[in-house]
């Protein structure tokens, strides 16, 4: 308990909190980015490819990716 | 087998010698109670101890004299070998003490136990022994009736020591009446000859009676009171010590590999001290006259110069096989391997990456990976099913290949847990929680999610289990309909199984695995019977009884956590990036 207190005390001191915060929005529009860019890609597949079977599936990757995007926002 | 066909040829020989001669039965009355005394001071220090001697064990076993030291104390003082043999195989099974410390207590222990020969010897033949029996007879019942559990293991104690002074009381006066009609003395062989001989009757009455401290007991009454000689004495005791192993031999049978590695040492010290008494029978007993003289004890006293024999050869034993100890380590080691009876352990945990945090993870990866390998055989078997009608056919072809695989596989789940999950699984908790010593707190909550990914794993065997019952039952039924519907949970574990194995071997990146393991999540809620209508259909037309409604209700409950616990499993083994992961959590 006395070392998480002094941790507080020392992120407060240092902006450490808000450091940790820019960091994990960092990640998070990372993720982002590469998700457009997954989703992207998909579409791109899912205009090249000429079996049916295979475009079938792309679209139902593209949604699971879509619904994957509107969980990050 | 051999137990079987010897058992009624023993009990008639002990009837026939019980009704022929009055004497014969006085002793071996007291042998009876002699072995009955020594089941209570067994089970009175089991209680009497509250745990101290186990204690002791795990302290004092460090270094082999210091087990050996142990070993001698603890059973001269309990008075039972076979007591701390149990201790000491259930610590080893514990990996509380190592075997080379078991080994040296077990060395110490035949030290210990020749301190029988001693009591038996400077007071059992002595005095009227079978006169303090009484008294603590009575006090023994009285304490047995306390509520404190020492009092009643010391209770169990004065019992036992009142039944072994009592059983020594009868057998002594069976043995003086019976030489006022028979001396056995007239038996009596010379040489090397006679030595062989009583080594052998040595060693075949502590087979039949079990213990050789009866055995002892009944030597040193039998010479106290003239019956045999001093010289047939100690090739008797010499017989004692090699009986015993065998006994310990039998009882190791049906015991794990730490009980067989211990016996077999048990047996190699017996053997070795048993030759070097007889070879140098002799000798020793030139020794033990050197010593008598020594100790104050008067050269016609062979009960008290049986005892101190006795020990002298024990120690000599403990002295010419303790030095090596080690190598007797290695050997038993290689003849009782653990892992010989199908037993798995994990495959790629090696203890010296234990403090490098990154290897270490990696081994416990794969070998959360060979545990997931295991358990989906069990999971196919469960279903009916080889991984081959899983793994090797495309997706679209598994509802054929499974409606037409109706063959039961004869497999015990529970069983198979024991064989190939359960040790893999603890080595994995033993290792992960070694290495997650010096891990920081990333690399910890990755240590979480292994333990976490290994529970729900072995949590799908159990699952798989319930389901396996009735599918076996419904799989040979008449009904259709209800086949139908267990094939249909057949398949959809299936499915997940299949889709997993690709997601593992085909997909390039984290966004691949995790959309995958979504798509295989949203089937899933086809196995929601209840919501989706299903089993009210089929109760309604009439197609299956509420009674198979109940058990496909529960079912399909279990095939869906199994699935379930599954993906969550893929999620945290195969998609390295932790965002996506967690992106991926409901």
């Amino acid at each position: 308990m006395k070392i998480d207190k002094l941790f507080k005390i020392a992120e407060s001191f240092f902006n450490m909190g808000k450091k940790k915060q820019k960091k994990n929005c960092d990640k998070k529009q990372n993720i982002e980015l590469s998700l457009d860019k997954k989703i992207d890609s998909t579409k791109q597949k899912i205009k090249k490819t000429e079996s049916k079977k295979r475009k079938a599936e792309l679209k139902e990757n593209l949604k699971i990716l879509k619904k994957l995007k509107s969980k990050i926002k | 087998m051999l137990k079987k066909s010897f058992y009624p040829l023993f009990l008639l020989s002990i009837a026939y010698l019980l009704f022929s001669s009055n004497d014969a039965k006085t002793i071996i009355a007291g042998i009876a109670i002699f072995l009955i005394g020594m089941v209570f001071m067994e089970d009175g220090f089991k209680l009497f101890s509250g745990g101290i001697l186990e204690k002791v064990l795990e302290k004092s076993t460090s270094s082999v004299p210091k087990a050996i030291t142990t070993g001698f104390i603890a059973t001269a003082i309990v008075q039972s070998s076979s007591l701390l043999t149990i201790i000491v195989i259930s610590f080893l099974s514990a990996e509380l003490i190592s075997l080379s410390g078991a080994i040296g207590v077990i060395f110490g222990s035949n030290i210990g136990t020749t301190t029988t020969a001693w009591i038996v010897s400077a007071f059992g033949v002595k005095i009227k022994i079978a006169h303090y029996a009484m008294p603590m007879l009575i006090f023994g019942v009285i304490f047995r009736f306390n509520d404190s559990k020492s009092f009643q293991g010391l209770g169990n104690i004065l019992v036992g020591l009142g039944f072994v002074f009592l059983g020594i009381g009868y057998m002594k006066e069976g043995f003086e009446a019976l030489k006022a009609g028979l001396d056995l003395a007239q038996f009596a062989i010379d040489g090397y000859l006679g030595v062989l001989v009583y080594i052998i009757i040595g060693a075949i009455a502590t087979i039949v009676i079990q213990s050789s401290s009866a055995t002892m007991a009944l030597i040193i009454t039998a010479l106290a009171t003239g019956q045999i000689e001093y010289v047939n004495a100690l090739a008797l005791a010499i017989g004692a010590n090699i009986g015993t192993t065998v006994t310990a031999i039998i009882g190791s049978l049906s015991s794990n590999a730490n009980g067989k590695r211990l016996a077999v040492a048990h047996f190699i010290f017996n053997i070795v001290t048993g030759a070097i008494a007889i070879i140098f029978l002799y000798q020793l007993a030139d020794i033990v006259d050197i010593f008598s003289v020594t100790l104050g004890i008067e050269n016609t006293d062979y009960a008290m110069k049986l005892a101190l024999f006795h020990t002298i050869f024990n120690i000599i034993g403990v002295l010419a096989v303790s030095p090596f100890t080690h190598k007797l380590v290695v050997f038993l080691k290689s003849l009782f391997n653990e892992q010989e009876k199908d037993i798995e352990r994990a495959k790629y945990l090696d203890e010296v990456v234990v403090s490098v945090p990154e290897a270490a993870l990696v081994a416990l990866k794969k070998e959360v990976g060979h545990l997931y390998d295991n358990t989906t055989e069990a999971l196919a078997h469960a279903l009916s099913l080889h991984r081959d009608d899983i793994f090797n056919i495309p997706e679209e072809k598994l509802s054929e290949v499974i409606n037409n695989s109706t063959q039961i596989v004869d497999i015990d789940t529970e069983d198979f847990y024991d064989k190939k999950v359960k040790y893999v699984y603890s080595d994995i908790i033993s290792y992960a929680t070694l290495s997650q010593e010096k891990m920081n707190v990333e690399q910890s909550d990755k240590i979480y999610a292994f333990k976490l990914a290994c529970r729900k794993v072995v949590e799908t065997i159990k699952d798989a289990n319930e389901l396996q019952k009735n599918i076996n039952i419904y799989l040979k039924g008449k009904n259709e309909d209800i086949k139908n519907e267990y094939n249909f949970l057949r398949i959809e574990i299936a499915k997940t199984l299949n889709g997993i194995y690709r997601l593992r071997h085909n997909c390039d990146d984290d966004f691949d695995i995790l959309t995958k393991i979504k798509l295989l999540e949203e089937n899933l809620t086809k196995l929601d019977m209840i919501e989706n209508g299903k089993i009210d259909q089929l109760i309604r037309t009439n197609k299956i009884e509420p009674r198979m409604a109940t058990s496909l209700i529960n079912d399909s409950a279990f095939a869906y956590s199994i699935s379930k616990k599954l993906l969550n499993v893929a999620t945290i083994l195969w998609i390295e990036d932790k965002q996506i992961q967690e992106l991926g959590e409901e």
